[in-house]
């Protein structure tokens, strides 16, 4: 019986020994990432960069490897990451959309990195654009970096503006200055009562507010500040850029056919989109450009959005994923392809400001539309973030249906603001 | 009646067992399912929003569970019968249970806690009757009430679990919560009837208890009546055996004293020659009464100091004790070269033996010292015990006696309650005694 037992556990302790001794001494990283464009153009090449920084990474940590799923469709992404993590089974590595981060951060399913950066010295957190950098900024701790940012420009009707004979000045506009143009350029031209050439085409409400420099909430996410004098004042801007339309919603065929003068656009769409010669022929009847946001007191910053990178909470390599996560996101020869194979642009300051980037963004266009690299800068440097808590993206849209009803409506301005502060307040600390 | 309890008790328990194995089984089946559910429809997104922390793998909430269930089903019936008398290894053992029951109720994000309640049965099951009982309880209670998601939330990440049944569309939904419900409840119920039963078994356990000792009681009067008859009958036996003494004795001297006396008042005048005779056999007489007297007196001592002296009969005394007690009495006799009168010799071992006595009924010693020895011309008897003592002595009818026979032979006594019990007698001898 005795001998019976020792035999047994000689075996399976061999066993054990045997599979400790001959398990692969390979890391295998997984990543989670998905095909595409972050920001809703079409792209095809975006998969080259993160190829490559594999490539990269791999060579520089031999007896690593890095494996992703591949084929994740953007509008799957977070349904996707979601299904791993409730099995528990989340990348070591792996993107995370904006409105995403709030709630992984919160969950913890995000590792924090403020350790990893102090003790890495060859890593510098002043290297991205601050706006950028704190996009993974979560109740004071950074969860994750940034791949690729994209900042809001504003589109600019070139071709209607000169037939107007407005001249735009060097710098940014003011709201005011914006306001004026807008009223100059809604017209009647056909004389048939009906307006049919408009200012601004997609001003949001949140636009608004970021031109007039306000903040909606506090940093803990307990309190909104909607009464406030400025978030009336953006309000009001709004509303009187509304009325500049007599009540007519201009159509985003209006827009296609050169009717517009100004709107909202995004730094992908304009790359996406570029004037001459068409990469996508989409507005062809007209001239067009992009300059920086109008703001009240040309001191307010623009909105920039950014598609980020973290390191899952629970992953076996921690110092293995850092790595990877610094290639992605800090080593400047990858972030230089986000600007030959995708549309956005490098958060690290260095690659965006370097000729090699000015080269690709204007590689295609003519002469007199190249993009300004001073305006990207400046944009970058004066882009606001917004707050960072689990329930900002849902404070927002609830926030947002009451204000669009608010400014359609003819009700007292102040009493809706107080009430609606009440409201969110209330939704906030629920 | 005892018998047949203790095997309902063991049922209740083995139904407790089923049921909570059923309603571990059921919880991780819904948190797995669940997450197969929200999966399969799309829903992950949406219930991240819905949890405030990240759930662990499913697969491994239901497999840890199980686990730790069986090795507490495993716990609770390979119980130790050694460990049943140490209060202590029972009260760690309880503790251990208690450990099992809080990981599979972590493991289950604290949806259920009436596992506790097994732990409960089983702690009560097993200790039954001990003080350390109402401590356990006590702690098991104060943790089923704290023991719920609201609570522990505060201080352990975790999601609540609820939301897994809230996942699932109105129907189904209600089909969980009411098997949820159900369950918890029947478990409640059979916990319940285990108590009852467990009371009710504790209260015929008193009334049974109650009954043998008034038996017990019965018998003990019964036995000090038959002991004060026997004492009666000794006395009066040896009342006899006195009056025959006196009679075979002193009657026979005292009856020819008085007639050798007479005839001596007859014959001094005619004949005081035969008269100083008469008076001759009449001393002889008186002379061999006395002598007979003595005999007598002697007769009536301790036999164990007619026939072995002080130190033997002390001996034997300690022997007789200690044979029939479990006391451990320790002689130390220093007076070799002494040699006490009678009255002494009797004294003294008629305190010892008083003193033994008193230790055993009144002060429950379990061990006793004697010394004898002499200082100063004095014989000092010590005699302490490490009963519990008194701290304010009462002079019953033993010590009161003991003081008066010391002062029949100009002795003292000092009695001291505080530490045990001790008596210190001292008794001046004469020159005669002590000898080299």
């Amino acid at each position: 019986m005795n001998k019976k037992r020792t035999i047994i556990s000689i075996i399976v302790l061999s066993l054990i020994v045997f599979i400790f001794i001959t398990k692969p001494q390979t890391v295998t990283l997984k990543l989670g990432v998905f095909v595409g464009s972050n920001w809703g153009v079409p792209s095809g090449e975006s998969h080259k960069i993160i190829d490559t920084a594999i490539e990269i990474f791999e060579k520089d940590n031999p007896g690593i490897r890095v494996v992703y799923e591949s084929g994740i469709q953007k509008d799957d992404y977070s349904s996707w990451l979601s299904n791993k993590i409730l099995k528990g089974d989340e990348p070591d590595v792996f993107m995370v959309l904006g409105d995403d981060f709030n709630t992984l951060s919160s969950l913890g399913v995000l590792m924090n990195l403020d350790k990893l950066i102090v003790k890495d010295q060859s890593f510098d957190t002043s290297e991205y654009y601050k706006s950028s950098l704190e996009s993974g900024y979560y109740q004071g701790h950074q969860y994750t970096l940034p791949y690729e940012s994209n900042p809001q420009l504003m589109f600019i009707n070139k071709t209607l503006l000169k037939t107007e004979g407005i001249v735009l000045p060097e710098r940014q506009l003011t709201l005011d200055e914006f306001y004026s143009i807008c009223d100059t350029i809604t017209k009647d031209l056909s004389q048939d009562g009906k307006l049919d050439q408009f200012g601004c085409y997609n001003y949001s409400w949140l636009d608004s507010v970021y031109s007039h420099g306000a903040t909606l909430f506090n940093s803990e996410g307990t309190k909104s500040y909607f009464s406030q004098n400025i978030v009336k004042e953006s309000i009001e801007f709004l509303q009187k850029l509304d009325s500049l339309n007599q009540g007519h919603v201009i159509t985003s065929q209006e827009f296609d056919k050169g009717l517009v003068a100004f709107s909202p656009m995004t730094f992908a769409e304009y790359n996406t989109y570029k004037p001459y010669p068409y990469r996508i022929k989409k507005y062809t009847t007209f001239e067009w450009d992009c300059i920086e946001m109008p703001s009240l007191t040309l001191s307010e910053g623009s909105e920039v959005s950014s598609l980020m990178i973290g390191i899952s909470n629970k992953t076996k390599y921690k110092n293995e994923s850092w790595n990877l996560l610094k290639t992605l996101t800090y080593n400047p020869d990858i972030q230089l392809m986000i600007f030959q194979y995708s549309q956005g642009i490098s958060p690290l300051k260095q690659v965006t400001e370097s000729s090699e980037a000015f080269e690709y963004i204007n590689k295609e266009s003519s002469e007199d539309s190249q993009i300004n690299m001073g305006l990207l800068n400046n944009v970058l440097n004066n882009a606001v973030n917004h707050d960072q808590f689990k329930k900002y993206e849902s404070a927002l849209l609830l926030a947002g249906t009451k204000v669009n009803d608010l400014i359609k409506s003819s009700n007292d301005i102040d009493i809706a603001l107080i009430n609606l502060q009440k409201e969110i307040n209330i939704y906030l600390n629920e | 009646m005892f018998k047949r309890n203790i095997t309902s008790l063991s049922s209740m328990r083995l139904l407790m067992v089923i049921i909570n194995f059923l309603i571990i089984f059921f919880y991780s089946s819904v948190f797995l399912l669940g997450t197969k559910y929200i999966i399969d429809n799309n829903l992950s997104r949406d219930f991240l929003d819905k949890i405030n922390y990240i759930p662990r793998n499913p697969l491994f909430i239901f497999f840890w569970s199980l686990i730790l269930y069986y090795i507490l089903i495993f716990i609770i019936y390979n119980y130790p019968e050694k460990i049943k008398e140490n209060r202590i290894l029972n009260l760690l053992y309880s503790l251990f249970e208690l450990i099992i029951c809080f990981l599979i109720i972590i493991t289950l994000y604290m949806g259920y806690n009436g596992i506790i309640l097994l732990v409960f049965c089983d702690t009560v099951y097993r200790i039954q009757k001990d003080k350390s009982l109402n401590w356990v309880i006590g702690i098991l209670v104060v943790i089923y009430l704290l023991g719920s998601y609201e609570v522990f939330s505060n201080f352990l990440n975790m999601p609540n679990p609820i939301v897994y049944f809230e996942i699932f569309q109105s129907a189904p939904r209600g089909v969980l919560y009411l098997i949820k419900n159900l369950a918890e409840t029947i478990n409640i119920i059979v916990f319940v009837l285990f108590m009852i039963i467990y009371l009710v078994d504790q209260l015929q356990e008193n009334e049974r208890i109650n009954q043998e000792l008034n038996m017990i009681n019965q018998v003990n009067r019964d036995l000090e009546n038959y002991a004060t008859i026997t004492e009666k009958i000794g006395e009066s036996n040896e009342r006899k055996r006195l009056a025959r003494e006196l009679h075979d004795t002193l009657g026979h001297a005292l009856t020819g004293i008085a007639a050798g006396i007479d005839a001596c008042l007859a014959m001094i005048d005619t004949n005081p020659s035969a008269t100083k005779q008469q008076l001759g056999v009449v001393s002889k007489v008186v002379r061999q009464g006395i002598g007979d007297v003595r005999n007598s007196l002697n007769k009536l001592r301790p036999g164990a100091l007619e026939e072995k002296g002080l130190k033997g009969a002390i001996e034997k005394m300690i022997l007789e004790f200690s044979s029939v007690s479990d006391i451990e009495i320790e002689l130390n006799y220093k007076l070799e070269n002494i040699d006490f009168d009678i009255t002494k010799e009797d004294i003294i071992f008629r305190i010892i033996q008083e003193s033994i006595t008193n230790a055993l009924r009144h002060g429950r010693a379990t061990h006793i010292s004697i010394a004898l020895s002499m200082i100063e011309q004095s014989l000092v008897l010590i005699i302490q015990d490490n009963g519990e003592g008194c701290s304010h002595i009462q002079y019953g009818f033993g010590l009161k006696q003991m003081k008066e026979r010391v002062g029949i032979i100009n002795g003292e006594v000092e009695f001291n309650g505080e530490c045990g019990f001790k008596i210190q007698v001292r008794v001046p001898l004469m020159r005669g005694e002590i000898y080299d």
